[in-house]
């Protein structure tokens, strides 16, 4: 019972938390090579957003909890293998 | 550039009579196109659409975006409408399209207050109209929704034929009578856009556990099919106080569908057979 001495979570707070929890015991099906990059992969998204979504932006973090929902959905298919990401380099095209 | 080609044709083939008719006819097309052209000029009819738009990778408040656009340059219903804008004036505008007659239901939305799909919805007259997604679904983008949900419930149903015994001839279809098959119409229809669903306030309440009226129309679908053999475990599976029971024959489905099906009476049917079924 840790959770008890943290602090209180709000109902959003913790849906984020079981969200990156599922991940990361889905990525205990893969392989371990697999396992490591998905976890190095969803925990750099999760920080990235916590820190680039303003905490009071509801809407925008049910969108990202769906779409997580979502990707977790298909990574929990024995068919999927890996999980990997590309990074585009928007700053360009954002100006044009 | 029509008549450039004809006449070219023409000065091979200058002496025979048909050619003479060609020529007058040149002439003749040539006159009203300078007729035309002008007068669409002149007289321009501009429509400003209202479109939802909203942006996950700039996560602002949603808001209604004005476009105006000629109605003279532009097709007659909404779908070459939204086409138009994106094509001339907002290329981030985001919507479904495909099939544009209707047949592959992707660009299902709402158009001034009602639901229907894009392309078989007329713009409407006045100045103004308002295009919005679906009601009561999640956006992905601007007039893109999510459907996951609505087609999760469709799964659920299991949409395919089931049967306990094999086929009359091994690996050859089942056959039906046209009876039975007549019995099917005003179901098969469906092509799943789900206006009518997302016209369902019961669905808005309970989209997670009232099946909603698309679904229940093709699970009526299946327990009709005179080769289904599980009518009775279909008929069990969705005999339940949300899932069937929630449909408090609104009939906004019935108005909204694009198809002119009428899913409030199908899920009525299934309602009676429950009755008969002895639950």
């Amino acid at each position: 019972m840790g959770a008890s001495t943290g602090p209180k979570l709000s109902g959003m707070q913790k849906e984020v938390l079981g969200l990156y929890r599922g991940f990361l015991r889905a990525a205990r099906t893969k392989s371990p090579e697999d396992r490591r990059q998905i976890e190095s992969i969803v925990s750099a998204e999760f920080r990235r957003n916590s820190k680039l979504v303003d905490r009071k932006n509801f809407l925008y973090i049910e969108y990202l909890l769906r779409r997580g929902k979502k990707q977790l959905d298909q990574l929990k298919s024995p068919g999927t293998v890996g999980l990997s990401s590309s990074n585009v380099n928007l700053s360009q095209t954002k100006e044009t | 550039m029509a008549t450039g080609l004809l006449r070219r044709g023409i000065s091979r083939v200058q002496s025979s009579p048909a050619s003479k008719l060609l020529l007058a006819r040149a002439h003749a097309s040539e006159a009203e196109a300078q007729q035309v052209e002008p007068k669409s000029r002149a007289s321009t009819n501009l429509k400003t659409f209202q479109i939802y738009r909203w942006n996950p990778d700039n996560p602002t408040k949603p808001e209604l975006k004005d476009y105006e656009i000629d109605l003279k340059d532009c097709g007659p219903m909404v779908l070459d409408a939204l086409i138009k804008i994106k094509n001339e004036i907002d290329p981030t505008l985001t919507f479904r399209r495909s099939c544009r007659e209707g047949i592959c239901g992707s660009c299902a939305m709402n158009i001034d207050g009602c639901n229907g799909l894009a392309c078989l919805t007329k713009i409407p007259s006045g100045s103004s109209s308002m295009v919005t997604p679906l009601p009561h679904m999640f956006v992905i983008k601007d007039l893109v929704v999510d459907m996951t949900n609505f087609y999760n419930q469709y799964k659920s149903i299991e949409p395919w034929l089931k049967r306990k015994s094999p086929a009359p001839v091994p690996g050859k279809e089942f056959p039906q009578s046209k009876k039975d098959r007549a019995k099917l119409d005003g179901m098969y229809e469906c092509i799943l856009c789900a206006c009518c669903s997302t016209s369902c306030p019961s669905y808005w309440w309970n989209p997670e556990t009232y099946l909603g009226p698309a679904a229940l129309l093709h699970a009526n679908r299946w327990i009709s099919d005179s080769r289904d053999e599980y009518t009775k475990e279909r008929l069990d599976a969705i005999c339940d106080e949300f899932k069937l029971y929630r449909c408090h024959t609104i009939m906004n489905c019935a108005r909204a569908c694009p198809k002119g099906l009428n899913p409030a009476k199908q899920i009525s049917t299934i309602k009676q057979l429950q009755l008969k079924n002895g639950i």
